[in-house]
């Protein structure tokens, strides 16, 4: 047997603990991709202080993002991947509302103000477009998952 | 406010439903620009509409429009700035998030309506969009059952018959 004759210390500053404790791993990397899949929609701008989305070299695809072309079609792929994310983001961190993992995450209020319009918006446009090119089916999960996270939808 | 009640196509959705609606059949007190027009995508005209949804407690109104108008951000946020005000509607909470982009939230004291408001520059198109999204809620408390009113109303009348 060997005795330790010192003792190793390790000192972590409390907020970044508490952080660490708090939000699963991934949910940052989900909750980016969100606002990615967002800001498809709003002409590449930055969401909630992620990154805007930077379009493929595809000059068609470019002006689409930037001159708001997009179809109904088009948003039923994004929602089906925003779906996804956030399905993800609460099956980490069940429990917490929206507003409480973008706390925990960092972002200010008025950044967490960005995200969840972004998401109402998209809520509203997702109803206009039911049944014009928007699967019914996805557009009802959106909706029950933007619940599950505390997002009012009215 | 819905014109040709009885001819229009009526959207079914599993908890409600949808009916399009034109501009001039926008809820009057919601203000819009002279110049509004609605917002065209990708594939056209938005469909602006009137959704009714029910819920076990309650029947959620909501009226949504896309607009789009040429003045500047500014000068439409002015524009509702003043509007609103003037038809009693008291702010509930207003984000400028950046230069091209802002949203506002309203209610009516007098009639709990709720407004928000989603505004968007668009300088490749030279328009300021409006996302607006008008919301009432209606209480609902569920008929009694049909089978307690026979219930009250039959039994009093067996007892007597079978005296």
């Amino acid at each position: 047997v060997i005795a330790l004759s010192y003792a190793l210390t390790i000192t972590i500053p409390a907020p970044q603990v508490a952080r660490a404790a708090s939000l699963a791993p991934g949910t940052e990397g989900l909750l980016k991709q969100t606002a990615i899949h967002l800001s498809k929609m709003e002409g590449g701008v930055s969401i909630g202080g992620f990154p805007g989305f930077e379009p493929p070299d595809d000059e068609k695809y470019k002006q689409k993002i930037k001159n708001k072309y997009y179809s109904a079609r088009d948003v039923n792929d994004w929602v089906k991947e925003i779906n996804n994310f956030l399905k993800q983001i609460i099956e980490k961190n069940p429990g917490m509302t929206l507003e409480e993992i973008l706390t925990k995450q960092g972002v200010t209020p008025t950044q967490i103000g960005e995200f969840m319009k972004a998401l109402r918006n998209l809520k509203i446009t997702v109803e206009g477009m039911d049944g014009y090119g928007v699967d019914p089916a996805r557009a009802k999960l959106f909706v029950e998952l933007l619940l599950k996270l505390g997002v009012t939808a009215w | 406010m819905v014109k040709n009640f009885g001819q229009r196509p009526i959207y079914r959705f599993h908890n409600g439903l949808r009916i399009e609606i034109d501009r001039d059949e926008w809820p009057s007190d919601v203000p819009l620009l002279a110049s509004a027009t609605v917002n065209v995508l990708g594939d056209g005209p938005f469909h602006n509409y009137w959704r009714i949804v029910f819920l076990p407690d309650m029947t959620v109104e909501i009226t949504a429009g896309w607009w789009s108008m040429p003045e500047s951000l500014d000068d439409v946020l002015k524009f509702y700035e003043v509007e609103m005000r003037t038809l009693g509607w008291e702010l509930q909470e207003s984000y400028r998030f950046s230069e091209r982009r802002a949203s506002v939230e309203y209610c009516h004291p007098a009639t709990q309506v709720k407004v928000s408001m989603s505004f968007q520059r668009w300088e490749t198109r030279n328009e300021t969009t409006a996302l607006i999204s008008r919301t009432l809620k209606h209480p609902y408390a569920p008929p009694v059952e049909e089978e307690e009113i026979v219930e009250e109303n039959v039994e009093p009348v067996l007892e007597e018959v079978t005296k």
